[in-house]
């Protein structure tokens, strides 16, 4: 250790590559002596050297104020959810409010046979046949949410789910929507009742949601997922996701009445929602179109 | 070494660091229960989280977004009992790098092993050093990460706080309201810890005596 005193403030500079050539001097002397400053500094160089600003900050930042502002501080079921859940929460909501619009139509004009079409996203030629052939998988596999808790005695492995919820995150930010829904039909099949089965069911709602050409069938099991959950776990972390998942799906099977209802309980239950103001235009839009067709 | 750092200037830190104290009447109102004013004081303080996950987890690590939602649920929830004995963008990246730190004390050591894949994407990324120096910058990262989480809590969190996020001592000491004198104990321990344990891995010493020769 150095018989002179640590100059800190040196230190604390040298990173950023701010010293003058005399202090650079300076600290070189005292670097040569003292091995603690030499270990500061090589842990300053080290864990200062990788990049702290990513493309894509401002909309995660923006996403998590909404969030985090619309609720009452950490949601009741948050702690027991792995890794992995509540960025699939965020990021599902990312694309509820940003990328889904269902197509505004008439009840009378809805389509109740064919595909329904829930996002004017255009998807590439590529996508599309495996989307939909996911999604109709989906939709034909019953779904877990009324199962018993943990039903069959599977245990619950945090890192696992936790990981898989992760890569299915990953797959559908990269677009690869089939394989986010085949890891979440597999945490629903590994983990039935489980707090990860919530997610994966509702996430599986979500994407269905997503999905250009869902059927009405298809959207009709994304909205028993998320009614089952909202009546399972009145109060989750998934709560607001699926009331606004419920009105979405209602709004795209034309079903106008449990449309204005859906929004309102979301806004009721959370005023400082994301997607407040969309509840509030659909409420307005919907007893608008119903006023003028009554006069 | 020097030319390995890529950081902000300690200009723009003033600046940032100007900007955050300028929250202080947000911060009023936000702990009198104001959502729009909690919202905008996350847009303001959330990126200065993200940092403090980052520099502690690596930016590429896949539980950062996670450890950075469930620190911001936590800011808003310590917000009543903030009381300006720092800034407020102090007081949230060090809630960010206390989530991040017990993430880190959790999890297992990795094994550390740095491919060509890795070395060749970083010297695209930069092209001014060796591949070797990349190597062992990030071999260095691996490891002292991995190291920070065997540190005493209170000993990694002044570490992270002074080398990481660059605090001063003082500023340390008014986070975590404990004596300067006491963070200076902290830091010294924590250095003394780490240069021992650095001096354990054979490997990375050699790598490193490679690169100063």
């Amino acid at each position: 250790v150095s018989s002179s005193p640590c100059p800190e403030d040196l230190i604390a500079r040298a990173p950023d590559e701010l010293l003058g050539a005399a202090e650079r001097s300076v600290l070189d002397r005292h670097l040569a002596e003292c091995a603690s400053c030499r270990t500061e500094l090589d842990v300053a160089l080290a864990l200062r050297g990788e990049p702290v600003v990513l493309a894509g900050d401002d909309r995660f930042v923006s996403l998590l104020a909404a969030r985090v502002s619309g609720s009452t501080g950490l949601p009741p079921r948050a702690s027991r959810l792995p890794m992995g859940a509540k960025v699939a929460i965020l990021v599902a909501g990312a694309a509820t409010a940003g990328v889904v619009t269902v197509r505004h139509l008439p009840a009378s004009k809805r389509v109740v046979t064919g595909p329904v079409a829930v996002s004017p996203r255009p998807e590439s030629a590529d996508e599309q046949p495996a989307i939909l052939a996911a999604s109709h998988r989906v939709a034909e596999a019953p779904l877990a949410v009324s199962s018993p808790r943990m039903a069959g005695g599977a245990r619950l492995n945090r890192d696992e789910s936790g990981a898989m919820l992760r890569t299915a995150r990953e797959a559908r930010a990269r677009g690869d929507r089939s394989e986010a829904l085949r890891l979440y039909q597999l945490v629903r099949r590994r983990y039935p009742g489980s707090p990860v089965a919530d997610v994966a069911d509702v996430a599986t709602g979500m994407l269905i949601l997503e999905s250009p050409s869902a059927r009405p069938e298809d959207v009709r099991r994304a909205l028993g997922a998320f009614e089952n959950y909202l009546s399972a776990e009145p109060e989750g972390a998934l709560e607001e996701e699926s009331l606004v998942g419920r009105a979405r799906c209602l709004e795209a099977l034309g079903q106008s009445t449990e449309e204005v209802s859906a929004w309102r309980d979301l806004v009721s239950r959370f005023p400082g929602s994301l997607h407040a103001k969309t509840a509030r235009h659909r409420i307005e839009a919907i007893e608008q179109a119903a006023t003028g067709s009554a006069q | 070494v020097l030319k390995l750092i890529h950081g902000a200037s300690r200009g723009q830190a003033g600046r940032a660091q100007r900007a955050v104290d300028d929250l202080a009447p947000l911060v009023r109102d936000a702990q009198k229960g104001s959502r729009d004013a909690i919202r905008q004081l996350i847009v303001a303080v959330a990126p200065g989280i993200l940092k403090a996950v980052r520099r502690i987890m690596g930016a590429s690590d896949p539980d950062v977004e996670d450890i950075v939602i469930e620190a911001t649920y936590g800011f808003v929830s310590a917000l009543p009992r903030f009381q300006n004995d720092c800034s407020i963008g102090h007081f949230a990246a060090r809630i960010g790098a206390h989530g991040a730190l017990k993430v880190v004390r959790t999890r297992k050591a990795r094994p550390v092993t740095v491919g060509v894949d890795d070395v060749e994407g970083a010297a695209s990324a930069s092209p001014e050093p060796s591949p070797l120096e990349q190597m062992v910058a990030r071999r260095e990262r691996l490891v002292l990460r991995d190291l920070l989480g065997t540190l005493p809590e209170s000993q990694a969190e002044a570490l992270v706080l002074h080398v990481a996020l660059g605090y001063t001592v003082d500023e340390i000491a008014a986070a975590i309201a404990v004596p300067v004198n006491t963070v200076r104990g902290r830091l010294q321990s924590a250095k003394t810890a780490l240069r021992f344990r650095v001096s354990q891995d054979g490997e990375l010493k050699e790598m490193l005596s490679e690169v100063e020769s």
